[in-house]
């Protein structure tokens, strides 16, 4: 009898063998993976957890709806709790390993179709497995003039996954679950159900129409484990005439009339899109590795990080956003707005080039993982309502907590409009086994200052799910389970998720 | 994000916008079932271009051709990851592509730009 090295919890060698056994018999035997070697690639994490504690026991690959019910009927017949996954590439949040050891990842990479579009009324409606490379290429190919929004890593993601954990990207499209339309949900029971009008037999406004009738239901599936996201219904940006990138830059000293000048802007929708502001630090990482500039232990000092971004034309912040239109109208906008900057003391740069804001896929955010090396990366990732006041205290209260613990400060918001999504990446060296573990303890002390304040965190990884939930209260954390039991009786689907088990 | 990036054309034009409209009709609710990978096995040159050249022709990690790199040591550093680098599964990319993508790699001619120093490690 096959010995597996990793079970799911309460789980015998017996009783997980059966079910691998019918999922080979579902799936057939190359589309289930439970030898050690395969299953690496599914261990890389960038967190700093002990990688076995997030070992799967095996991964099921189906490539229809009816094998994703089969499988959730194997997982309720054997108690096999099961981690979904579209694409896997939830850098710095978990990649592809599940949220506890022994669960199975439940890879819908093979689900990859892309099954409409429309170039009429632009919308899309596609498969987990698909990663928005594919979809790029398939409008290009067919002169569809329609934009994607996507995060940094779009051409290795996907909208599935992405929208489902409530991602952001930097066009006017950029918050992905405002602009998801339709879902289709297989539930922990094996049943089938499609939100918003996608019930009716035949329904022709699927992915036009979000709410149908009754209940509005999509937010329940993202960021949750209450059921398997099959098919996502995307509402793409017209491709506009023309375009052009501004950047906006201030002195630390000027940070709270940045904030409030930039959000009045932005909500007005004279900024249309999700742009995106970053620290000098950040910015720096595009260009430089830490080691280039500073040899000495602890965060690089702040006088070297503005003099060497000084010289490659960055300042203590840097805002960058898209106006987007006809010349005409780009010309309006820009002059109203760069007054707008010019006035509050601003040096406003036009013209320069983000490729996420323009349709443009890219990894160049990737550079962000040389400036520290060892693979260690995870991001803490507040919300902070666009005030100046409320920024420059999350700001002060998160350097001095990097700083304590010897890490460089590093901020990238996001200007989603009465909120920015001030996402900070946590960079170390996880090949040094000091740095991982003061890395976790900086990350569970911003947790807990920005808790303490009112700051709410909008997303975490794998490893702090449970202690992120706790924040948002005894009765949030009831209703989930309330619902989860009602869903998911036996707690198949991703039990930890979210915080939310039964 | 790439604040640093250099200044580009003023107001750019978008391809597909510039061009006259296509038809709407044959691509108004087209049912597009894409070969899946998974079954249709890429080309290496697919395969780089899908994934590889967005991080080893742009600097951010190593220029990889040219080198006469062992093709095993290419495949297990695309499989499992290897500090920065992520970690691509076979449901992404194949047994086959990956062995063939690694072969292709590791005879692939010099660079012209060989000899810029690598940004990782
Ligand atoms: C340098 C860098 C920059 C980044 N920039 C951004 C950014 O700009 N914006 C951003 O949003 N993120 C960003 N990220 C974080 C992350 O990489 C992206 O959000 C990425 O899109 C998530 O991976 P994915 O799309 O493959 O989702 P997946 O990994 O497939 O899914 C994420 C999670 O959603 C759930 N899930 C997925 N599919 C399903 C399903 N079908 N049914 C039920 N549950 C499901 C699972 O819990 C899964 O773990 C960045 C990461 C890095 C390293």
């Amino acid at each position: 009898m096959t010995s597996y090295s990793v079970l799911p919890a309460g789980l015998t060698q017996e009783t997980f063998g059966q079910a691998i056994d019918a999922f080979r018999h579902l799936l057939g035997d190359s589309q289930v993976i439970s030898d050690q070697q395969r299953l690496a690639p599914y261990r890389k994490i960038m967190l700093p957890h002990d990688e076995n504690d997030h070992a799967a026991s095996a991964v099921v690959l189906p490539n229809s709806v009816e094998q994703v019910q089969g499988i959730l009927k194997i997982c309720n017949r054997f108690k096999v709790p099961v981690w979904p996954i579209s694409t896997g590439r939830n850098f710095g949040y978990g990649s592809a390993a599940p949220g506890e050891r022994g669960q199975v990842v439940l890879d819908l990479k093979r689900m990859n179709r892309i099954l409409e579009v429309d170039a009429q009324l632009c919308t899309a409606l596609v498969e987990p497995g698909v990663t928005y490379k594919q979809l790029q290429d398939y409008l290009k190919e067919r002169d569809i003039p329609l934009w994607l929004s996507f995060p940094a890593p779009g051409p290795i993601a996907g909208p599935v996954g992405n929208t489902l954990e409530r991602g952001e990207g930097n066009t006017p499209y950029g918050d992905h679950f405002n602009n998801a339309c339709g879902m289709e949900v297989v539930l922990a029971n094996g049943e089938v159900l499609r939100t918003g009008t996608g019930g009716l037999v035949n329904s022709n406004s699927w992915q036009v129409f979000k709410y149908g009738f009754g209940p509005y239901l999509d937010g329940l599936f993202t960021q949750s484990n209450f059921g398997v996201v099959t098919k996502l219904g995307l509402w793409l940006m017209p491709a506009p005439a023309g375009h052009r990138t501004v950047l906006v830059q201030y002195d630390e000293e000027q940070l709270e009339t940045a904030i409030d000048t930039l959000a009045p802007l932005r909500i007005a929708g004279h900024i249309p899109n999700v742009g995106v502001m970053a620290n000098a630090t950040l910015a720096l990482t595009s260009a430089r590795s830490r080691h280039e500039i500073y040899q000495g232990s602890g965060a690089v000092p702040q006088d070297i990080i503005r003099a060497e971004a000084k010289k490659i034309g960055l300042a203590d912040w840097n805002i960058i956003f898209t106006l987007y239109g006809s010349e005409e109208r780009i010309a309006a906008d820009y002059k109203l707005v760069s007054q707008a900057f010019e006035r509050s003391g601003a040096r406003v740069i036009p013209d320069i080039h983000d490729p996420m804001q323009v349709n443009e896929l890219s990894l160049d955010a990737f550079r962000l993982y040389n400036w520290r090396g060892g693979g260690g990366s995870m991001w803490f990732s507040p919300i902070c309502p666009a005030r100046g006041r409320d920024f420059v205290e999350q700001t002060r209260l998160a350097r001095s907590i990097y700083e304590e613990f010897g890490f460089d400060y590093m901020s990238a918001p996001a200007l989603s409009g009465r909120a920015l999504h001030h996402v900070m990446p946590l960079e170390y060296n996880r090949t040094d086994t000091e740095e991982t573990r003061s890395a976790h303890l900086c990350f569970e002390k911003l947790m807990d200052e920005f808790a303490k304040r009112g700051h709410a965190v909008y997303r975490t990884g794998i490893g702090y799910m449970d202690k992120l939930a706790d924040s948002y209260g005894p009765v949030k954390q009831e209703v989930n389970r309330a619902i989860k039991r009602a869903l998911d009786p036996n707690g198949i689907i991703a039990p930890g998720k979210s915080g939310i088990r039964l | 994000m790439s604040a640093s990036s250099t200044a580009t054309a003023v107001i750019r034009v978008c391809r597909t916008a510039s061009r006259p409209r296509p038809l709407l009709l044959p691509c108004l609710l087209t049912l597009a079932v894409i070969a899946l990978p998974a079954q249709a096995q890429r080309s290496a040159e697919e395969v780089w271009s899908d994934t590889c050249t967005y991080c080893h022709t742009t600097g951010i990690g190593p220029e990889l051709r040219g080198r006469q790199l062992p093709p095993a040591m290419i495949q297990a550093f695309a499989r499992y990851g290897v500090r920065q680098m992520p970690a691509f599964s076979e449901s992404e990319i194949s047994d086959a592509e990956l062995a063939t993508l690694a072969n292709w790699i590791s005879q692939h001619p010099t660079q012209a730009n060989e000899e810029k120093p690598h940004a990782a490690p």
